[in-house]
């Protein structure tokens, strides 16, 4: 009986420790990009990959390689917002500032999926141009 | 029409009531769905008040195919709403909810805990013929429903894994018909309900209104000590999302006294290829206490 008095304790001493983080891995971004997409003036071309990828549930980190749409040369001195959306449930998620990687590419960390499902994608881009892009669809797995 | 012995009548709506515990529920806070207040007035009550606890594990997800994915992290989802019901007409009568949701999620090595205020349901319901009433004819009720977006919206998040998520952010209505038959101790229940998730902005884009049909069934069969069991299963299908959903149930209920009763359930969407899409599947238990006024 005195092992029952104790439970409702232990339970919440159990979630108060699990509340906490077992050092991710650094983000890889290897193999052939999530989706290559032009933007919507047509000035640029972003090649996005995620880590991990195919992208799981939870937060993931979103690397965007940003080239001129016409002489393919790397774009930098852009800022870069990033942000999941989720059309069929019409919700979106976090929106995450990239920082600058230098060759025109741009890292954003922890852009979150909160479930699993159909997500897309959306960039705004300002500084050197203002501009917008969205990936298509893809599949988030659980 | 044939009326019922009035004990058995008020017996067959015990029965009702009784089986009538919310195995139908939302997947998640932020998934728009049928929204049921686990309060419902008998015949001879006027008022009622509850608590009602639920904890949920997601087993994985249907893809855009409808294949099942099994979930490679861990979340649990709980639940904790205090109702009121309250008799408005001879017929009618009106509740609300208010819920606590918390999340707990394990995604890749992070875990966290969040939660808050949920969105707030309002319900009513017209009973046209009381189930019981008659030998012939099912007791006919039309339900009405909504929810307001009181809780955090999953885009306006602010802990790493979301778990501060605990509504959809937006408004959500739901209308329908329920039809109940008592044929000795068994009862079967159907219920049909559309409902609509309503149009709302969100980073400045305007989200458009999405339309959600459901249908549901319940069998009931009363025991001794006017205990009850009853299993249920609810299809709701969102078509602009592509987006449907079974979901299952098994509950029982008893009255621990003229003014208390107690319920429990445990709910699951079945874990197997075809039988969702684009939509989380969890399992888990609720429980339902209720004090009532007559």
């Amino acid at each position: 009986m005195r092992s029952l008095r104790l439970l409702p304790a232990i339970l919440l001493l159990s979630i108060a420790a699990a509340c906490g983080s077992d050092d991710p891995k650094d983000p890889e971004f290897t193999g052939d990009p999530l989706a290559t997409i032009t933007s919507d003036s047509g000035a640029l071309r972003l090649e996005i990959r995620t880590s991990p990828q195919p992208p799981t549930k939870g937060p993931v980190d979103v690397e965007v390689a940003v080239v001129d749409s016409e002489s393919g040369a790397p774009v930098d001195d852009l800022s870069i917002e990033v942000s999941p959306w989720m059309g069929s449930m019409g919700h979106g998620s976090n929106t995450v500032d990239a920082d600058a990687l230098g060759e025109g590419r741009y890292l954003a960390t922890g852009a979150l999926f909160s479930m699993p499902g159909p997500w897309e994608l959306r960039f705004a881009i300002s500084g050197a141009i203002d501009d917008t892009a969205e990936t298509p669809s893809f599949e988030v797995l659980p | 029409m044939t009326p019922w012995p009035p004990t058995l009548g008020i017996r067959a709506a015990a029965l009702l009531l009784l089986a009538a515990v919310p195995a139908v529920a939302r997947a998640s806070p932020c998934c728009a769905g049928a929204t049921v207040v686990p309060g419902r007035l008998m015949v001879h009550e006027d008022a009622l008040v509850g608590l009602d606890l639920r904890v949920g594990r997601e087993l994985g997800a249907f893809d855009d195919g409808a294949g099942f994915n099994t979930a490679s992290g861990d979340e649990l989802a709980f639940e904790q709403g205090i109702f009121a019901a309250l008799r408005v007409a001879e017929k009618g009568q009106v509740a609300a909810r208010a819920p606590l949701v918390q999340t707990y999620r394990d995604l890749r090595g992070t875990r966290e805990f969040g939660g808050g205020l949920g969105d707030l349901q309002i319900e009513a319901r017209w009973d046209f013929v009381d189930a019981g009433q008659y030998l012939d004819l099912p007791g006919i009720a039309i339900v009405a429903s909504a929810a307001l977006p009181t809780g955090r919206a999953p885009e306006a998040v602010e802990r790493p894994l979301g778990t501060d998520a605990t509504g959809t952010g937006a408004f959500q209505g739901m209308g329908g018909v329920a039809l109940e038959h008592v044929a000795g101790d068994w009862l079967v229940s159907a219920t049909g309900t559309v409902g609509a998730r309503a149009a709302r902005t969100v980073f400045g884009e305007e989200v458009p209104a999405s339309v959600i049909w459901s249908a549901g069934a319940t069998v009931g069969l009363m025991l001794p000590r006017d205990a009850v069991v009853a299993l249920a299963a609810s299809l709701t299908d969102e078509p602009a999302a592509e987006r449907r959903w079974l979901r299952l149930g098994i509950s029982a209920g008893m009255p621990l006294s003229d003014e208390w009763r107690l319920q429990g359930g445990l709910f699951g969407d079945p874990p197997l290829g075809g039988f969702g899409r684009n939509q989380p599947a969890s399992a888990g238990l609720s429980f339902v206490l209720i004090r009532s006024w007559s």
